[in-house]
């Protein structure tokens, strides 16, 4: 996409959100046909896109495996390190046999 | 307890993976066969990236809260066996919910493939095709999966047809 149809397109985002916010009244009409307009203008700048770069800009829809498994491993290392019921009595106690 | 058999609902899901597959030959017949323009084609690329985009604020969503669940489970547990305990159960939990996220995104996947084939639109390519099959192959292991985890037998896509379709995908996938 072009700088023009970027800004275009980030003013006509920016714009509805702007509008969104506003109370309803003539300003916001007046918002909404301008919001509308900048919208169609970003379309038309961008309008000279090839069909295969219209397709390449499809943002894909990431993995979670990775980050899962990033999750996990924090989690497994904060499971290891409390202490276990086993370790509990000898830490304790001292006692490793029957204690008599 | 569900008040659908076990049986009904397998065959709901083999006939909503049918249904999609069959959606994916409408699309790429209407986008292939009729000629999409580019127009046309930026309609279907920016509904795609929508909700590309939906699925992954879905997954972002779940990851927090799988996090929060972890958390919670490890440090209310005094122990070790206590926590892994804990912490197994919700990892078991959010199984089904991962396994869907991942078969959106496998059908993500095969749908932005067939507009890459509507976007070259030249019907002989072949390595395409072979992408685009192997891509709706995974998307319906991943579904196949999914319903698996939540207890219905729902038949997979065989190991070896599996490993076919992954030698398919690097040549052409971006």
């Amino acid at each position: 996409m072009s700088p023009l149809a970027t800004t275009l397109k980030s003013l006509a985002d920016a714009g509805s959100v702007a509008t969104l916010a506003m109370p309803p009244g003539i300003g916001r009409d007046i918002a909404t046909i301008l919001t509308a307009a900048l919208g169609v203008s970003s379309s038309l700048a961008k309008g000279g896109a090839s069909r295969d770069e219209i397709v390449r800009a499809i943002r894909r829809v990431p993995d979670l495996h990775p980050r899962i498994a990033a999750q996990d491993a924090a989690v497994d290392a904060a499971v290891d390190a409390k202490p276990s019921r086993d370790d509990e009595p000898t830490a304790e106690h001292g006692v490793t046999g029957s204690g008599r | 307890m569900s008040i659908f058999s076990a049986e009904l609902r397998r065959r709901a899901v083999i006939g909503f993976c049918a249904a999609w597959l069959t959606l994916f030959g409408a699309v790429l017949a209407g986008a292939c066969l009729s000629g999409c323009g580019a127009s046309a084609l930026q309609v279907h690329a920016t509904v795609a990236d929508t909700v590309g985009q939906v699925i992954t604020a879905s997954g972002d969503e779940l990851l927090d809260a799988r996090q929060r669940d972890l958390d919670t489970a490890h440090q209310g547990a005094a122990y070790r066996e206590d926590a892994a305990a804990a912490v197994a159960a919700v990892r078991l939990r959010y199984e089904p919910a991962v396994a869907s996220y991942d078969a959106l995104r496998l059908t993500h996947d095969a749908w932005v493939e067939t507009l890459l084939l509507a976007a070259a639109g030249d019907l002989d390519d072949a390595p395409r095709w072979a992408a685009l099959a192997a891509r709706c192959l995974r998307a319906y292991d991943g579904w196949a999966l999914a319903a698996r985890s939540l207890g219905l037998d729902v038949p997979r896509v065989p190991p070896m047809l599996m490993t076919v379709a992954a030698m398919a995908l690097p040549a052409v996938t971006p």
